[in-house]
């Protein structure tokens, strides 16, 4: 059985105007030693998918349906007391911009032993020198413990972020776009990071973004998020090399790559859909070059194809 | 590049003084700076695109907005068709300034959320007074939406930006320059805050108004992949200065300053099958980088780095045609 299996999962926004199906009927699994790649285009609703493995579900928007099953143990039906235990411990989240998400008038290091002293009964003193180690595992000196966040770059407070996920021993990391805003040189010595902790730790990792390269240079598995549903499920090789789904084909297309030869300019036409009023049938017919009449009129179903999951008329 | 140049920018100098602390400035009378933009010079020619490549805070940004003199510059010069902009009155800026725009990074912040696609554009033919009554007006704003991709323009003339996606917000943000008919524009990382997907309609629309109206483009990104697709040269910059200014493909073939080497290293590429190559890069962007202002800037993170390095600013060396350099181990 996997670490981590999610069934059928519905995460609605209830708004005056309708229900936003933000993530529709999303079904998939990370094992030990995986790296889950959720991409898509802003507004597809891969944070709320992940953020409902938290349970978390910002109102107006509800977990409406769906199982999530952690180590065998559904954490839909968990109480409040074993979710609370369960964030950090079990399962721990680097949010999206951690340049943000630190506290700004306490010190890293105390922002650290927080969240260890909430999980763990240990002496100040212990959780103060687990900090330290905690910033020397993701390459920062312990002495900078007392430093506010103001003083680190934007790379380094990432780290940051990271620092403070792992400090409890997570079994799964979930990383919110972990190096959107971030520049080239920082984003590959963060990215060389998640994999050596990938490594070390052997930590399994669900990471959300919407760059294509970010993927392929960390996951092992990709899950393509188009208007709220998953219409494709790959190893990262071969969906790379070969993407089934005329949505993933246009977005590997459409990345720009400095080697090589320069191929054509690509981009998708058009923008993805509204969810109060998505499109009858294929959610991404509007948009595709080989849409056919079925599209436009019945919602392809997710099915088995060489090894991976595809949602798309193309391959019935 | 083309014969006629439009633009030349020559030891361009942008500092900041550092405010410090009432008892730090009564022992110490010294001002000190941050140098965003240090001893910078470059030509662009008409309908040529530059990009200028470099991390945050390698004063990029601030150079672009100095060309247009929405940051002061500290000393240096900057032409304009020969007209040297740097002694112009405010007034006078203020009428050149329709031939000179610029594109913004966050098409979220940089429209008024109250007004619609139409007034946004009408606004900038009204404040350089461009048309002759309101069906001129009209005319102009309609085929400019077209013209950027916003069609058909009945369907948008009406919008707010808040029922506009990403792209097209920032393709309002180019129509509402494009009505100027400018010849210069300076586009500041107009797609770095766009999903990828729609990004290369963007650097395509650019690249079309180049063609279509002959505009010269300074393209400001951190982005070298985007950078490939329009730019015709490449100039990298670290810490206020150029270190390596080439044509583009060149620039990426065979980078010869150690930074432009390490940022053509780090790009990321989208297949997993392709493993990852050690970064010849150390540390980070000093926070306050003044110890560096008299040796190369770069020493403290290169990998090749020696005493001289530590001794001597290097400056631009020519090196090819028209392939410039600034790092004294390429002698």
């Amino acid at each position: 059985m996997a670490l981590l299996e999610v069934k059928n999962l519905k995460v609605y926004y209830f708004t005056r105007a309708g229900a936003v199906k933000a993530a529709d009927d999303i079904s998939f699994s990370v094992d030990k030693d995986e790296t889950l790649g959720l991409i898509g285009e802003s507004g597809c609703g891969k944070t709320t998918a992940v953020f409902a493995i938290m349970r978390f579900a910002a109102p107006p928007g509800r977990i409406v349906g769906g199982k999530i099953i952690f180590e065998g143990r559904d954490i839909l039906t968990m109480s409040a007391e074993e979710v609370r235990l369960l964030r950090g411990q079990g399962i721990a989240m680097v949010f999206q911009a951690a340049q943000n998400a630190l506290n700004p008038v306490m010190t890293v290091g105390s922002q650290i032993t927080e969240v260890i002293q909430q999980h763990e009964q240990v002496a100040k003193e212990e959780a103060w020198e687990r900090a330290r180690k905690q910033l020397e595992l993701v390459g920062i000196s312990g002495d900078r413990a007392k430093s506010y966040p103001h003083e680190f770059s934007g790379g380094m407070k990432q780290r940051v972020g990271i620092a403070i996920a792992t400090a409890c021993n997570p079994r799964l990391l979930l990383l919110d776009e972990p190096v959107t805003g971030l520049d080239v040189i920082v984003q590959r010595q963060l990215l060389n990071l998640i994999n050596d902790l990938r490594a070390k730790l052997g930590l399994p990792i669900i990471l959300i973004t919407h760059d294509l390269s970010v993927v392929a240079e960390t996951c092992t598995k990709v899950a393509v998020m188009y208007a709220g549903k998953i219409v494709e499920q790959a190893d990262a090789v071969s969906l790379y090399k070969n993407p089934a789904h005329p949505y993933s084909k246009l977005l590997i297309e459409a990345y720009p790559s400095i080697k090589g030869e320069k191929g054509k300019l690509m981009s998708i036409p058009g923008a993805p859909p509204g969810l109060l009023n998505p499109p009858v049938g294929c959610y991404f017919h509007p948009r595709c070059p080989s849409a056919m009449d079925i599209c436009r009129e019945t919602e392809p179903l997710e099915m088995a194809k060489d090894g991976r999951l595809v949602a798309c008329h193309l391959y019935r | 590049m083309k014969d006629q140049t439009i633009l030349k920018v020559e030891n361009l100098k942008t500092y900041f003084p550092i405010r410090k602390n009432l008892v730090q400035t009564i022992i110490s009378r010294k001002v000190e700076y941050v140098r965003a933009v240090d001893d910078v010079s470059f030509n662009v020619g008409e309908g040529d695109i530059l990009g200028v490549v470099g991390e945050s805070g390698c004063g990029k940004s601030t150079m672009g907005r100095t060309i247009l003199r929405l940051v002061e510059p500290t000393a240096g010069k900057i032409y304009y068709e020969g007209i040297d902009l740097t002694s112009l009155k405010r007034k006078a800026m203020r009428r050149l300034r329709r031939k000179m725009q610029m594109i913004f990074q966050d098409p979220h912040g940089s429209l008024n959320p109250r007004r619609t696609t139409a007034d946004i554009l009408r606004q900038s033919v009204r404040i350089h007074g461009l048309a002759n009554g309101k069906d001129e007006e009209t005319a102009m704003i309609k085929t400019t939406l077209e013209e950027v991709g916003l069609q058909p323009a009945e369907e948008f003339w009406g919008r707010y930006p808040i029922l506009l996606s990403g792209g097209q917000r920032q393709r309002v943000g180019i129509g509402r320059i494009l009505i100027l008919q400018p010849k210069l524009v300076i586009a500041d990382e107009p797609v770095s805050m766009l999903d990828v997907s729609v990004r290369m309609g963007i650097i395509e629309l650019l690249a079309h108004l180049r063609e279509k109206f002959g505009i010269s483009l300074i393209y400001i990104t951190h982005d070298l992949a985007t950078a490939r697709y329009i730019c015709d040269r490449i100039a990298i910059m670290y810490l206020g200065k150029i270190v390596e200014i080439a044509p583009t493909e060149d620039l990426l073939k065979t980078p010869l300053h150690p930074y432009a080497q390490a940022l053509i290293a780090a790009a990321p590429v989208p297949d997993p099958s392709v493993e990852m190559q050690e970064l010849p890069i150390i540390g980070y962007v000093p926070l306050i980088p003044s110890d560096v202002y008299t040796s190369c800037r770069f020493y403290p993170r290169c990998p090749y780095a020696d005493k001289e390095c530590r001794e001597q600013d290097p400056s631009l060396v020519e090196v090819g045609p028209d392939h410039y350099v600034a790092c004294i181990k390429t002698k």
